[in-house]
């Protein structure tokens, strides 16, 4: 798997994520900044634009409100089965197509069809066919985290080293023990980085359809809600809530990656 | 798929495989012929949610041949939408990843954020962004700009730093100095990597356009989705969803197209899947 450009951007991302002064020295001078000017109404607006004290306030009255806990475990649950379901169908699908090569030239047009299709423009859609509930949702979050693990599975076991292959089939491998031996070891790391970009697009699948339906419960509806009331403050509130859910998931499964598929180099592979 | 050779019959001759990718095809419109207003496994398919393909396939006549024109406005619009955030956001993405990688300590302040941001799904500013910038085509052209900003920022700044040592040290002992090291080796070694965040930036440029038409818009065909949506002209939407899939695939390949003349050097084996 050489032949594919090496990107080495965890050690890369440690080294400067490393330095942890000039980071905290600027976020603490743009929030003082940014407090000070704000009472002065000067440059901002405070409706559209809440002082990091009456965001911190409204964090405050939030984690006080019942309804927070719903809404946020109602999101981790859709993000969660919409993730599993994806993960699931893109290992099941990808390696049907990796080992009957058939299936993949006949299918070919569609899944280059779905790789480009922003999977978005399908919410709506979803809406309709299954309504305003958590199903809509979890379909689309499912939908969005489908391709990357079902095309680095697909990728990782169809383009094995052809060299490794031949001299397994000269020692009388079987086709079983190549699968087993070869192919799925030499695929795994790919598999796995398809598996950490599917759990941000599940992320993002679960609150666009949130936010675009607007109605239910979860994160994304909030959002929606505050929004609507023009409670600028909250909305923050709820999308730092959401920025820390994503950087933990993002280098939660980064760590993970480093632990299942130690031997690997990482790759990561797009298509919204 | 050397391997495989033997097996090779008229199963893969490739009239056999077209032919088997067009009966995919009718097939499955045949199915969603079938299942629309049928009663399935005790689950009712309402032709309202699933209106039969023929019904699709007269709107979308319609509205392509009957209202050219309204419908070319609509596209203009989010033609614009998609463009110019994608010309912004790659401008912006480029210019700062040259910048933070230019000043470490810059990079050191600020990179932290831009991996919390980029790790963010960005759709949910988009209602951030409609209350700053408004209803109209601003909004989208911002929220377009940020989806399009971080993939080429983020590919910039790891195609610059990874580039083969090999080739520093050979220029550098070649007496060649930074400015020509810069232009003649890493920027070209790092264009692969580059042309990758701004395909992947067209993919979020149009994405948040889309979303922002979705939530709130005046014109535009996400908006035209959302509001047959309301209204339950549900044929309708459907042929909407199906010209804005279209949209969304001729731009990826013509992305996908530029690519290969521009970067004619990149070794991509995903290509060799697809060959007999």
């Amino acid at each position: 798997m050489d032949k594919i450009a090496p990107t080495r951007a965890p050690s890369f991302r440690r080294r400067l994520v490393g330095d942890f002064l000039p980071p905290l020295l600027f976020l603490a001078v743009a929030l003082v900044a940014w407090q000070l000017i704000a009472p002065t109404g000067w440059l901002i607006n405070p409706l559209l634009l809440p002082s990091p004290g009456a965001i911190a306030k409204a964090g405050w009255e939030l984690l006080g409100a019942a309804y927070l806990g719903e809404n946020f475990f109602r999101t981790v649950y859709v993000i969660a089965v919409g993730f599993v379901i994806a993960v699931v169908a893109g290992l099941v699908m990808g390696t049907l197509m990796a080992v009957v090569p058939l299936l993949r030239l006949v299918m070919y047009p569609y899944i280059i069809a779905f790789q480009a299709l922003p999977k978005i423009v399908l919410v709506p859609l979803f809406i309709v066919l299954f309504g305003f509930g958590a199903a809509a949702k979890i379909v689309t979050a499912a939908a969005i985290a489908f391709f990357p693990v079902f095309m680095n599975t697909m990728v990782g076991l169809s383009l094995v080293d052809a060299d490794q292959r031949r001299l397994m089939e000269s020692l009388t491998a079987s086709r079983w023990q190549v699968f087993t031996k070869l192919q799925i070891p030499s695929a795994l790391p790919l598999i796995f980085a398809g598996v950490k970009v599917s759990a941000t697009y599940a992320m993002t699948g679960a609150l666009a359809a949130e936010l675009i339906a607007g109605t239910d419960i979860g994160l994304g509806r909030l959002i929606s809600t505050f929004s609507f009331g023009l409670q600028m403050d909250f909305v923050f509130i709820i999308v730092i809530v959401i920025a820390v859910m994503a950087y933990l998931l993002f280098t939660g499964m980064e760590r993970l990656g480093e632990r299942v598929v130690f031997w690997g180099e990482d790759q990561e592979r797009g298509g919204g | 798929m050397a391997a495989r050779g033997s097996r090779r019959g008229l199963l893969y001759h490739p009239g056999m495989r077209w032919t088997l990718s067009a009966l995919v095809f009718v097939g499955a419109v045949a199915l969603w012929h079938w299942a629309s207003g049928r009663t399935i496994l005790g689950l009712h398919i309402h032709e309202i949610i699933l209106p039969p393909p023929r019904d699709v396939a007269e709107v979308l006549w319609t509205l392509v041949v009957d209202d050219t024109g309204f419908l070319l406005e609509q596209l203009q619009v989010t033609l614009l939408e998609i463009f110019a955030g994608f010309g912004i956001g790659t401008a912006l993405g480029l210019g700062l990843g040259l910048l933070l990688i230019a000043s470490p300590l810059i990079r050191k302040m600020i990179y932290p954020y831009i991996v919390i941001l980029h790790s963010m799904p960005g759709v949910v500013i988009a209602p951030i962004i409609i209350a700053w910038f408004g209803f109209g085509i601003e909004s989208k052209i911002v929220q377009s700009t940020l989806g399009a900003f971080f993939p080429v920022l983020i590919n910039t700044m790891v195609g610059l730093t990874l580039v083969d040592e090999h080739g520093l040290r050979l220029m550098e002992s070649l007496t060649a100095n930074r400015r020509q090291v810069f232009l003649k080796y890493r920027f070209p070694s790092a264009l692969p990597a580059i042309f990758t965040g701004i395909r992947i930036g067209l993919t979020f440029a149009m994405i948040g356009a889309i979303i922002s038409e979705f939530l709130a818009a005046e014109t535009g065909l996400g908006q035209l989705i959302q509001r047959y949506h309301y209204e339950l002209k549900i044929p309708e939407m459907y042929a909407c969803i199906v010209l804005i899939s279209v949209l969304g695939i001729v731009l990826f390949f013509l992305v996908e197209w530029l690519d290969r003349k521009l970067i004619f050097w990149r070794d991509d084996p995903e290509r060799r899947l697809w060959q007999q």
